[in-house]
């Protein structure tokens, strides 16, 4: 939570720009180098985690939930135990740690205990000698809900007496930013323009599926494979959850096809890791992709309203906004999401008074968390778009009103955070407005929807 | 009916006969990652949609992932394992390495193996061309620029080393 | 295991009587596999034993007979759209046939297999529908031969009893001055389940249309066609003023739903798009 009660003087502030040695000729920077890695992968040679076989090997299967919010009155697993060549079926009573994992905050189960939160919550998971024979199992698992009320935007989430997804209520996070003096600012503004944006969930759809791969070595060492962001914190997420000594447990990242940020939360680690570990087998877990975009996290929808103001001289004054970010069922990174949203919500322009909330709620839509931008895509089109209508407003070329406005060192970010000498907005938009001329073309509008 | 439906798979893989005994009722995408552990051929979706199990079945490309393993029986099958070494590589593989078209990799081996297909009906494509002839390989890493500049590279290259004229074909 | 046995059929008789060999099994043909081995792989439909026509010799390959092109059943759209016999005589098949699936698909699958499937937004059938097809259809005992129109009876319902295959399709060649388009409007180019389309057939003499059929795609629970649209095209010479009157004509005829690839209401307003492209396309063609 980060307030700044009093106005900063920026233009007053020297900056030191720190000194650099630079150098003429650099080994990589500014050339083409080959990546270490492409050679085997255009190849076909590179490893990913599905690749992986072993004598032996298990073939890993989880069960996801169809409900959406729902209490788990029981699960009956032994008509799957029963399917020849199935070694393992495990529910949440079969977890010797922590039923409890998450990246910043531990509010997801491992397999789902006594309710479930979204379609798509892991449930069971099943090892068998082959594929088919665990994906019959996992079908013969019966599973007996008693369905929930269950909400399915930040709006009704938060509504009283809205159904609870989290005991704790479904607000997960409020970011409260303030600077300067909000009355003030839009007082001093000539010109103030309200909007509501609203931006969509997406997919990280990497090309590669989410998948794991367990085996214990002759030392007793779980050994856990994955295409993964961060080795360290699932190594530590499964030895909590298995009950194990952190050096027990060792985890490889393997060659990833994708990543995009989704796979920076445990994805199949644990579920992979368990069953090897209770089966003694190697097991090799892959989800298919349709099993990937239920279970796994998505970009954060969201729901914004937004006030910026501008005086005649072009120069924005202030800039007010309320952020509702749709988080799903659990936390993954959407307080972090929601929260960066609410800092960068102005853009890369200097507003002299600011003032941003955002709430990451909580409701039974699948997990929101990180994805490429981490919330500054969606604050982008809020403010472009404010920006471009306050500069059709005041009658201004939209290039010049954000020039006079971008971030420039000696200038204060929406946090107070001063720039230095990494601020390449005023530039970028300089190299734009050369280009333009340069090509002969005009920013337009509205450009008429053309066939 | 056998109830093991172990079937035997006699082909030709990547230009060596292959003759196993296997089960039988998979995709050739199963038969050649699970028994031939030929895991170059990738599975993005199983579904049809996104081309990293693209092979060439007796010459055309198709996907492993729709196609019954029982398909192959008597065919020609080629991989990416058979397009290039990592100390020989094909032309479109150096191609896409130069141009920096390969990042996770995971769409890889179907880019290569759909631009060899394209290549050979028509070697010299125009930039619409080969984003058509790639049209069923989905990339989410690069934005497809620079691996539709590595084919087109491949294509200059191929076509220098081979003066031989070639028709080209045109559908439209 | 997605079935428990395969068989692969030489011919024509020994694919049928694979077909109905195996008592109490469910048996299937497949042909390009393209529909099916995902059905049932995503456990939508379910195989004991299938049946691979892909290679029989009377299912196969375009031909003239008669002043009637044949198209045999397991034709994959690479063929067709290479063919030149379907580039010259029905171009809205060469047409579609570039735009179903992307190379690898179009690879694999077949005309057959399409008719088969019996999805209503199915690509290929509109230009059937527009050439006035009959698809023939054999038996153990007999051949059968129906128009397309009648085939499709219902939302996946097609008139092929158990033991039968679609053997072929058959049309009589589109007379002199004839122009045939087909126009897809998807979300993506390529890889897109049509979300309408549009196929069309005109016959210009002296500048004015003799003969017109308009058929759409993804607006009904099969593919339609449109009489409304015909009756405004014919006895008309082409003019921007006509296209725009057959595409709202078009729009009357179409029975849109809402689902996921897009509202009741913007199908309808594709429907208009969709036809007068078509159409247009096709009197330049038939000039
Ligand atoms: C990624 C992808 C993209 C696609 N894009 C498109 C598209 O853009 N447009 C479109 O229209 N379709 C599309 N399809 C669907 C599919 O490719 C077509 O419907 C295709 O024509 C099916 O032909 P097939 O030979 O593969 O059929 P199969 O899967 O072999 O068969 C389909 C059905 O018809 C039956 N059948 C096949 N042949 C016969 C026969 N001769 N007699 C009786 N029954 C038969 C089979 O038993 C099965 O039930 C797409 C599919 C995928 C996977
Ligand atoms: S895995 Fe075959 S097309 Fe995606
Ligand atoms: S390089 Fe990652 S999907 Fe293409």
């Amino acid at each position: 939570m980060t307030i700044l009660n009093e106005t900063l003087q920026e233009e007053e502030l020297k900056i030191q720009t720190p000194s650099i040695s630079r150098k003429d000729e650099y080994e990589s920077v500014g050339k083409s180098v080959l990546r270490k890695d492409s050679v085997p992968k255009v190849t076909g040679k590179a490893i990913y985690t599905g690749d992986l076989h072993m004598p032996g090997m298990l073939f890993g299967k989880v069960l996801l939930s169809t409900q959406a919010h729902a209490l788990i009155k029981s699960i009956d697993v032994s008509a799957a135990a029963a399917v020849p060549g199935v070694k393992a079926v495990l529910t949440s009573r079969d977890i010797p740690g922590e039923n409890a994992f998450g990246i910043a905050i531990p509010d997801q189960q491992v397999l789902a205990e006594t309710k479930v939160r979204y379609i798509g919550e892991p449930v069971a998971i099943v090892a068998a000698e082959d594929i088919f024979a665990a994906e019959q199992a996992i079908s013969q698992i019966q599973v007996e809900y008693e369905p929930l009320p269950a909400v399915f935007s930040p709006f009704d989430a938060l509504k009283p007496g809205a159904p609870a997804v989290h005991a704790k209520g479904n607000i997960l996070y409020h970011t409260k930013v303030r600077k300067g003096n909000i009355e003030r600012g839009f007082d001093e503004a000539a010109i103030i323009v309200e909007n509501i944006y609203r931006t969509s969930g997406q997919d990280h759809a990497p090309i590669e599926p989410e998948a794991g791969f367990a085996w214990i070595d002759a030392e007793g060492v779980l050994n856990v494979f994955s295409g993964t962001q961060y080795a360290f914190r699932d190594r530590r997420q499964i030895a909590i959850a298995l009950n194990l000594p952190m050096n027990r447990v060792r985890v490889a990242n393997m060659t990833m096809g994708g990543g995009f940020g989704r796979k920076d939360d445990v994805t199949a680690e644990i579920l992979v890791a368990l069953l090897a570990w209770k089966t003694g087998r190697p097991v090799r877990l892959v989800y298919s992709r349709h099993e990937a975009m239920m279970s796994q996290t998505h970009r954060h929808p969201t729901y914004t309203r937004v006030r910026t103001g501008a005086n005649k001289e072009g120069k924005l004054t202030a800039m007010e906004g309320v952020i509702y970010g749709d988080t799903g069922a659990y936390a993954s990174l959407g307080l972090f999401v929601i929260k960066k949203m609410a800092l960068h919500l102005g853009g890369p322009y200097y507003y002299p008074n600011y003032k941003s909330d955002s709430f990451s709620v909580y409701t039974n839509n699948p997990i929101f968390g990180a994805f490429r931008g981490f919330g500054v895509l969606q604050a982008a089109v809020s403010h472009e778009g404010q920006i471009d209508e306050l500069a059709e407003k005041l009658g201004m070329d939209p290039i010049e009103f954000r020039l006079r406005n971008c971030l420039r060192p000696g200038l204060s970010f929406s946090t107070g955070q001063l720039m230095t000498n990494a601020c390449g907005i005023a530039t970028t938009l300089e190299r734009l407005q050369d280009y333009l001329v340069e090509n002969g073309l005009s920013i337009e509008l509205h450009p008429e929807v053309s066939a | 009916m056998d109830e093991n439906n172990l079937i035997k798979m006699e082909l030709t893989v990547n230009g060596e006969a292959v003759s196993m005994i296997v089960k039988g009722g998979r995709r050739l995408l199963d038969f050649l990652r699970d028994d031939l552990h030929l895991t170059g051929t990738k599975e993005g979706c199983g579904e049809g949609e996104c081309g990293s199990c693209t092979v060439h079945l007796d010459g055309q490309s198709v996907l492993a992932c729709l196609t019954p393993m029982e398909r192959a029986i008597g065919c020609s099958v080629l991989t990416i394992e058979g397009v290039g070494s990592p100390t020989n590589l094909h032309p479109v593989q150096a191609a896409l390495l130069d141009e920096g078209g390969v990042q996770c990799g995971m769409c890889t081996p179907g880019m290569v193996m759909s631009a060899l297909d394209l290549l050979e009906r028509n070697p010299d494509p125009t930039i619409e061309e080969i984003i058509e002839g790639i049209s069923g390989n989905l990339c989410r890493c690069t934005g497809y620029k620079k691996i539709i500049y590595g084919i087109q590279q491949a294509a200059q290259e191929l076509q220098a080393a081979s003066p031989a004229g070639t028709v080209k074909e045109s559908v439209e | 295991m997605l079935y428990r046995k395969y068989e692969v059929a030489q011919t024509l008789p020994e694919a049928l009587s694979l077909l109905s060999s195996h008592n109490g099994a469910v048996v299937r043909p497949v042909a390009g596999g393209t529909d099916l081995i995902l059905q049932l792989h995503e456990r939508i439909l379910s195989a004991d034993v299938l049946v691979d026509i892909s290679r029989v010799p009377e299912l196969r390959g375009i031909r003239l007979e008669n002043g009637q092109l044949v198209i045999g059943a397991a034709t994959t759209y690479t063929e067709i759209s290479r063919s030149d016999l379907v580039l010259k005589n029905a171009f809205v098949l060469a047409e579609a046939s570039k735009k179903i699936g992307a190379v690898q698909i179009q690879n694999m699958a077949t005309l057959g297999g399409n008719i088969g499937n019996a999805s209503p937004a199915a690509d290929a059938i509109p230009g059937l529908y527009a050439l006035q097809a009959d698809v023939v259809v054999c038996g153990p005992n007999a051949e059968r031969r129906i128009p397309i129109t009648e085939f499709h009876q219902g939302y996946r319902k097609i008139d092929l009893n158990p033991g039968e295959l679609i053997k072929e399709i058959r049309f009589a060649i589109p007379a002199e001055g004839t122009g045939t388009a087909f126009y897809k409007y998807a979300l993506r180019k390529s890889q897109a389940i049509s979300v309408v389309d549009a196929a069309v057939c005109v016959q210009l003499s002296d500048g004015v249309i003799k003969h017109a059929t308009v058929a759409l795609g993804a607006v009904a629970p099969t593919i339609i066609r449109s009489p409304a649209a015909e009756s405004v095209l014919i006895g008309e010479p082409p003019s921007e003023d006509l296209f725009d009157r057959a595409a709202e004509a078009a729009c009357q005829d179409a029975r849109p739903i809402d689902d996921i690839r897009g509202s009741a209401a913007f199908r309808k307003y594709l429907v208009g798009v969709c036809t007068s492209h078509a159409v247009r396309s096709a009197c330049e063609r038939a000039a």
